[in-house]
């Protein structure tokens, strides 16, 4: 090492440069062929083109369109056109989880309660003498201290329910909408959602000639096929349908079958249930209540010359 | 939160006069609420079942069938159900021995019944099997225990059963089935289904001009035949003398209009209203790789703006191939064909990790690398070096659990005397 000094400067810098330091290229590299496959659901993707020249109007989107299907055939129907402020939001992860919380808190039934020592029962003597026992001193038998006495902070029952302001709330419901939307999650049919049963087998059940067990199974068979042929049932992550109402055949079936979905009506929607499953199947009606019930971030109550500021209008019919 | 409780009673199942709860579907289209209806004062019919005394929960959707329920009371079959023997007078072989359990099920227990027009294959009456001290046979010897006895009766699997289920029950939908996965036959009817849409749009444009409500009703349900119609492999091929001007940017539309009519005549010459399964036009591989080569791929890059001819493009191509493709993959103006075409060609995302590094094949190079689609358990090292059938053998031989813990060899002491045994 000693006797192979360095002898210039000049020659120590090339000594340094990469074409030097031949080893490199016996090193493998490997290069991987999905290098631009997006691998996890944190990494971030590629953005490309979202610079623009001044030049270039800004022409934001405005509208998107929504189709209408029947149902089970899944024939498009009609086609409405639907504010992005409806259904085109951004995916807000922040304000859906405020929500879901607030859905949670208010949920929680905060019926647990155990018993002070005020409010165990019994006499109040006292258990022994204060001296000469040769033991702990024992005053009531409500003593925390002592078994089958009152619990020192125990669970107290009480409203777990916390605040959220009406218009982030609202949001919260437009913005799980939109998450479905753009991911082709959200299918809308027609007023009437039901689960249309055959009329031999409605006929035969009705004269007596199925029992219960036979009905049902009819049914749970029924909406195996019509949600395997959908591509909705359990092997799809399940469907929830959401109707104004409630619909006997569909609920029924959703009850009997309920690995290939669930049923629930409007009132007892939430943003949490909006967010659950595979697909949200709605009927056109609810949906619109939905959005309408959920909109006061869009407008305003505040009347100004007679004239309030109302938000952008429901889905209008294209076809 | 509220979850929805265990079905509840009936009562609200069971609306005025008819057993159809649910409006008629015509009728509930125009409402404007979603709110429940009450209906005031309902006279709740009991229709009980058999063998239970539970009220009817599943109730009919048609409309024609609630008309005749209101009329008579008789069930009687309707016109939608599809012309099928009646279950009395032909049924498999293999039913015969079954069905002798229940007796002279079917023809008796009907006589008696309303005759239903069914393909469902249903149990008749019960047959009581006779009492041990009522039988003559000397040979007959009854048996003390129940091992080893034939097992009869149950309706567990009963629609499972060969035969059992209808013909008719199966799933119809607005598409093939059999969804089309060759991507040269998709690209060939996507270029059918915008030729399509454009003859239809064009048809729509002209039927404006009619002054007549009556008319434009008229061409509005031509429209809706159309949208609907089936076209065989060799219609789908008749569409190489329309020539579609298409640039890119620029959007979707046809050199000569008057070409359009031709595409016109034959969607009305084939729209179909039957309640059959739609099948794909039939087109070879080969065929239509051939057309893509002529058409050359300027013509994908034309866009759609117009968001009704996208409904029509997205709603035929539905019909032909099967494919839903959802709104939000294809909206916007600047949409092209060939946007379209990669929507509905686009396979799900592998579920599984072990799937995307299959088809991906990052790590199949790599000597000391293996990925496996599950966790590797001990069982499955012990398999790998070929030491697991004897680990069972051995096991076995000492009354042993070979996986997991049975009563006797239970993890904690304290189980045994939770359940009192030692």
């Amino acid at each position: 090492m000693a006797g192979k000094g360095v002898k210039s400067l000049a020659e120590a810098m090339r000594g340094l440069s990469i074409a030097s330091q031949t080893f490199r290229t016996t090193i493998p590299v490997r290069s991987s062929p999905v290098a631009a496959v997006r691998t996890m659901a944190t990494e971030a993707s590629p953005v490309g083109d979202i610079t623009r020249s001044v030049d270039q109007p800004w022409q934001p989107l405005t509208h998107v369109p929504l189709t209408i299907y029947s149902f089970p055939a899944l024939e498009p129907k009609s086609l409405e056109s639907w504010s992005t402020r409806h259904l085109h939001l951004p995916l807000r992860r922040d304000i859906l989880h405020l929500a879901v919380v607030y859905e949670g808190d208010k949920t929680r039934q905060g019926t647990a309660q155990a018993k002070t020592r005020w409010e165990v029962a019994g006499s109040h003597r006292k258990m022994g003498p204060q001296k000469g026992r040769g033991m702990a001193r024992r005053g009531s038998r409500q003593s925390p201290l002592l078994r089958g006495g009152g619990k020192s902070h125990g669970p107290r029952a009480r409203d777990f329910s916390t605040k959220l302001n009406r218009k982030v709330y609202d949001l919260a419901w437009r913005t799980a909408l939109s998450y479905r939307y753009r991911r082709g999650e959200l299918i809308v049919t027609e007023d009437g959602l039901d689960l249309p049963l055959p009329d031999d087998f409605l006929q035969l059940a009705e004269a007596g000639l199925l029992n219960r067990e036979l009905e049902d199974g009819f049914v749970r068979k029924y909406m195996g096929e019509v949600m395997g042929n959908l591509g909705w049932g359990h092997e799809h992550g399940r469907t929830t349908f959401v109707t104004g109402d409630r619909r006997p055949n569909l609920f029924t079936a959703t009850e009997i079958a309920g690995e290939e979905g669930r049923a629930l009506e409007l009132d007892d929607v939430d943003v949490k249930d909006l967010l659950e499953t595979g697909r949200i199947v709605i009927e056109r009606q609810a949906l619109r209540e939905m959005i309408k019930e959920h909109s006061s971030d869009l407008e305003s109550r505040i009347v100004v010359n007679g004239i309030r500021k109302e938000g952008p209008r429901l889905g209008t019919k294209l076809v | 939160m509220r979850r929805l409780p265990r079905l509840r009673g009936p009562a609200s199942a069971l609306s005025s006069s008819t057993s159809c709860l649910r409006t008629p579907l015509a009728a509930t289209c125009s409402s404007t609420s979603t709110t429940p209806q009450h209906t005031s004062a309902p006279a709740v019919r009991s229709t009980h079942v058999w063998q239970n005394n539970l009220q009817r929960r599943c109730l009919s959707t048609s409309i024609s069938r609630c008309d005749k329920q209101a009329q008579t009371t008789t069930p009687v079959a309707t016109e939608e159900i599809p012309s099928t023997p009646a279950i009395a007078e032909e049924q498999p072989a293999e039913l015969e021995e079954e069905n002798s359990y229940y007796g002279d099920e079917i023809e008796e227990s009907t006589s008696s019944k309303p005759q239903i027009e069914t393909d469902l294959v249903y149990p008749g009456e019960r047959v009581e099997a006779q009492v041990a001290e009522e039988i003559t046979d000397a040979d007959y010897v009854p048996a003390e225990l129940g091992t080893g006895l034939e097992e009869v009766g149950g309706f567990q699997d009963w629609w499972d059963r060969p035969g059992h289920w209808g013909e008719s029950k199966k799933y119809v939908g607005f598409g093939p089935l059999e969804k089309v996965t060759d991507f040269a036959v998709m690209e060939v009817l996507t270029r059918r289904a915008v030729i399509e849409a454009l003859a239809i749009r064009e048809h729509g444009k002209q039927n404006q001009k009619h002054a007549s409500e009556r008319a434009r009703a008229y061409h509005k349900r031509q429209v809706r035949a159309a949208l609907r119609a089936l076209v065989g492999g060799e219609e789908v091929l008749g569409i190489q003398q329309v020539d579609l001007v298409a640039g890119e940017g620029s959007p979707v539309g046809v050199k000569d209009v008057g070409q359009l009519e031709a595409v016109w005549n034959s969607l009305i010459g084939n729209k179909d209203s039957s309640n059959r399964v739609p099948e794909a036009p039939v087109i070879e591989h080969n065929e239509a790789m051939d057309l893509i080569k002529a058409w050359g791929t300027e013509w994908k890059k034309a866009t759609v703006q117009d968001p009704v001819l996208r409904f029509y493009i997205a709603k035929r191509l539905q019909r032909l191939t099967g494919h839903v493709i959802a709104d939000a993959k294809i909206h916007g103006a600047s949409i092209t064909i060939g946007g379209i075409i990669s929507a509905m060609a686009r396979k799900p995302k592998p579920k599984k990790l072990a799937e995307l590094l299959d088809k991906t094949g990052v790590l199949a190079d790599l000597p000391n690398v293996q990925v496996y689609p599950r966790r590797v358990t001990p069982i499955d090292k012990e398999q790998m070096v070929g030491r697991w059938k004897l680990i069972k053998k051995e096991l076995e031989a000492r009354d042993l659990p070979v996986t997991g813990h049975d009563a006797k060899h239970s993890k904690t002491v304290e189980w045994k005397w939770a359940r009192g045994e030692s």
